[in-house]
């Protein structure tokens, strides 16, 4: 006997009644009323906390039972078994393991699903649009004043575009412009769809050696052909879509500063991939790219502060912001120098 | 029986993290693995689990949706989604004839899913019920839906006419804005006349709800979320001075705290550190005006269940703000530390919370079944005649 209320599906009143087995049924006893239902007329909604278990009767009918030891026995003479996943619920090392098997599924995702499923996307989004997102993005930062107009010299200006214009790329290049900005300090990157941005801060930095700023230029041109900028901005889109459903209704607070997050840097690879890009290129014609490598040497040492002298002009900054997000200088800086003993050696060689 | 005089009674709230977390991880392994495809199974049993824990004089409520009748929704929503996006490249006439489709088709969905989502709850084995009427959906939702819609269109007709080789002109967009204000200006009435379709028609068995609050109620309201909105803002733009001069001032002097910051040249460290402090004060600024979120959460549960009545019995809410603060600030700051995963654990808490401020002051044991309704246990057939769209997440 087990106690518990019976509601008769007409009434929300609740009536004291009295649960028992019956033969091959749910016997239920309530006041002058005894009723008996065939098991197979039975639905169970097993308790799995501090609310009442409750047995629905098909055709109308409610039962609550009482969270006793008899309740146990009489539900299991009854034959309510909790459904599969329930039980798997119940075991705390089966939880453990889902959690485990979670982490790892949103590793593998992050880690590689994400990457995956953009290169796929990127693939089939048409140049036009790409441009059309680059320079939106540019008509933001400006209008959002992260941006202020150059104050270089238009002759300054001009001067590196024309030697920008001679770099001789490989046939089908993605074309690509400069655009001077001031952003406070010495950087360089490419938006989606070909336009680079280069900070008059850096231009400053390079002191006049033209071979340097081209390595830059090479180096962004690398991330235009690879269309890095594209690819960062699909995975950040991915990226947030997996947070926000994983997050649920929580705040999009936190979803979205987790995609901050990602969208932070193009991975080690694609920047490692772009440098060769640059070396490439810059051996193709035949520019030195030693330039570069004291310019990224004057960059690391404003950034550490090891070099007083290098913090001159708009060097320094206390956010080195393009080094954060371009890992290993110094393996960068040998790098370019070997680079430029090998653009030397091409330049000495008759062509 | 004795007659008793009206009481209140409160909900009762027992759902507990450990178990909600169970069926949580779970769920989201499986939604993961299937693709997405097991998500309907997912909601309905964090339903079950949700409505069963939630308890009015001791009986808990039930969710009886039929996980099919949700993934049929579900399908019919990444439809219209796909076609949304896909149409835009095909041509601007096609897309807005897939946008004019969804808006007719939207409130014709909400009504469905109002009317399923109703149908398939029950207390004490008694159905509730939706009995708006489609005309009186097409009524409440054709202005908002509309007035939403404008802005779009008469950018998408500018479009066509070939205007966007013209530099974006004031005059382009003074219509837009126009409607932008417009709809913020009516958004309290549009947001009563929802809530009073989507409350005044539902019904327990043949308890009926009402719903007795005024336009003026309403304003009130959302004068109330500005004035909050305007007090947090004069907060955090202090805060975020006082946090952003304090960053950027140990960032150039303190030395002791940072060594980075004493090598660097002072003209070019006060603009980096004055970035850093606008960073940090941003930051500030934006948690004070998070903290707005729970207080007017709180407000607006008092507000529309205050003005709920069930069989003309009325119920109320008393939610704290700053009580409901506490618990969500606590929440999010478990979940960044724990990525999210105490989320199962924050939902049970706030949930405990925002429930069990609610109580009516009716009769729980004299709610009567209204003939015609589906019998608790019946499952499948019904749901799927009410073709079970369900949107929500």
């Amino acid at each position: 006997m087990v106690a518990g209320r019976y509601f008769d599906g007409q009434s929300s009143r609740a009536r004291p009644a009295l649960f028992s087995l019956g033969n091959g049924s749910l016997r239920i006893e309530c006041d002058e009323l005894v009723r008996e239902v065939a098991l197979a007329d039975l639905e169970f909604a097993l308790s799995r906390g501090r609310a009442p278990t409750r047995i629905a009767l098909r055709g109308g009918g409610l039962c609550e039972l009482a969270d006793t030891p008899e309740l146990h026995s009489l539900l299991r003479a009854l034959g309510a078994r909790r459904p599969a996943l329930e039980r798997f619920e119940s075991h705390r090392n089966a939880i453990v393991g889902v959690l485990i098997v979670f982490l790892a599924l949103m590793a593998v995702i992050w880690r590689w699903g994400i990457p995956l499923a953009a290169d796929g996307i990127v693939d089939r989004v048409p140049l036009a649009w790409e441009s059309r997102l680059g320079e939106t993005a540019l008509g933001q930062l400006d209008e959002g004043g992260i941006f202020r107009s150059s104050t270089l010299a238009d002759a300054r200006q001009a001067q590196i575009r024309a030697a920008f214009a001679r770099l001789r790329r490989p046939e089908g290049s993605t074309p690509a412009h400069i655009v001077f900005r001031r952003l406070g300090v010495p950087n360089a990157f490419a938006l989606p769809g070909g336009t680079i941005v280069m900070a008059d801060e850096l231009v400053v930095l390079a002191q006049d050696d033209d071979s340097a700023l081209m390595t830059v230029l090479g180096h962004e041109l690398g991330h235009v052909q690879a269309r890095d900028g594209l690819r960062a901005l699909v995975r950040a889109t991915l990226f947030s879509t997996l947070a926000a459903w994983y997050l649920g209704d929580i705040s999009s607070f936190v979803a979205s500063a987790g995609a901050g997050i990602t969208s932070l840097s193009y991975s080690r690879a694609a920047e490692s991939a772009a440098d060769g890009y640059a070396l490439q290129l810059m051996r193709a014609n035949a520019i030195s790219t030693r330039g570069a490598a004291l310019l990224f040497q004057r960059l690391a040492g404003g950034a550490t502060g090891r070099d007083g002298d290098a913090a001159k002009g708009a060097s320094a900054s206390t956010i080195p912001e393009y080094l954060s997000t371009h890992p290993d200088i110094q393996e960068r800086i040998r790098r370019f120098e070997r680079g430029a003993d090998d653009a030397g050696a091409a330049r000495a060689a008759p062509p | 029986m004795e007659a008793v005089a009206p009481r209140e009674h409160a909900l009762q709230f027992t759902g507990e993290g450990s178990a909600y977390f169970r069926i949580w991880i779970v769920n989201l392994a499986l939604t993961i693995i299937t693709v997405g495809l097991y998500s309907p199974w997912a909601k309905v049993r964090r339903l079950r689990y949700i409505y069963g824990n939630t308890l009015l004089d001791g009986s808990p409520f039930e969710f009886h949706g039929d996980p099919l009748a949700l993934l049929k929704g579900r399908l019919i929503g990444v439809l219209l989604l796909v076609g949304y996006t896909q149409a835009a490249k095909v041509s601007l006439v096609l897309w807005l004839a897939v946008v004019a489709a969804i808006a007719v088709a939207l409130p014709w969905l909400l009504w469905k899913s109002q009317k399923f989502r109703l149908a398939n709850s029950s207390y004490r084995g008694i159905r509730f019920g939706f009995d708006g009427t489609l005309r009186a959906a097409y009524a409440v939702f054709a202005l908002p839906i509309a007035l939403f819609m404008a802005p779009y269109i008469w950018l998408a007709a500018l479009g066509l006419n070939g205007a966007q080789a013209q530099k974006p002109s004031a005059a382009m967009f003074a219509p837009v804005m126009l409607l932008f204000l417009l709809l913020a200006v009516a958004y309290p009435w549009i947001f009563l006349r929802v809530y009073r379709y989507f409350h005044a028609q539902a019904r327990i068995g043949s308890a009926r709800f009402a719903f007795s609050a005024t336009l003026a109620g309403a304003y009130g309201l959302a004068f109330s979320a500005l004035g909050l909105f305007a007090l947090a803002m004069v907060l955090a733009l202090l805060l975020g001075t006082i946090t952003g001069l304090g960053v950027s001032w140990i960032a150039r002097h303190g030395a002791w705290i940072w060594p980075g910051a004493a090598a660097v040249d002072p003209g070019v460290a006060g603009r980096a550190d004055s970035i850093i402090g606008i960073s940090a004060g941003v930051i500030a600024g934006y948690v004070v005006v998070l903290c707005v979120y729970p207080i007017f959460a709180a407000l607006k549960q008092n507000f529309l269940w205050g003005k709920t009545s069930l069989d003309g019995a009325p119920l109320q809410s008393r939610a704290h703000g700053m009580a409901l603060l506490r618990i969500v600030a606590g929440n999010v700051f478990l979940m960044l530390l724990t990525l999210g995963l105490y989320w199962p654990f924050a939902l049970m808490r706030s949930l405990r919370y925002q429930l069990g401020v609610i109580s009516w002051t009716g009769d729980p044991q004299q709610i009567v079944a209204q003939a015609g309704d589906a019998a608790v246990s019946a499952t499948g057939e019904e749901t799927m005649e009410l073709l079970g769209l369900d949107f929500s997440l």
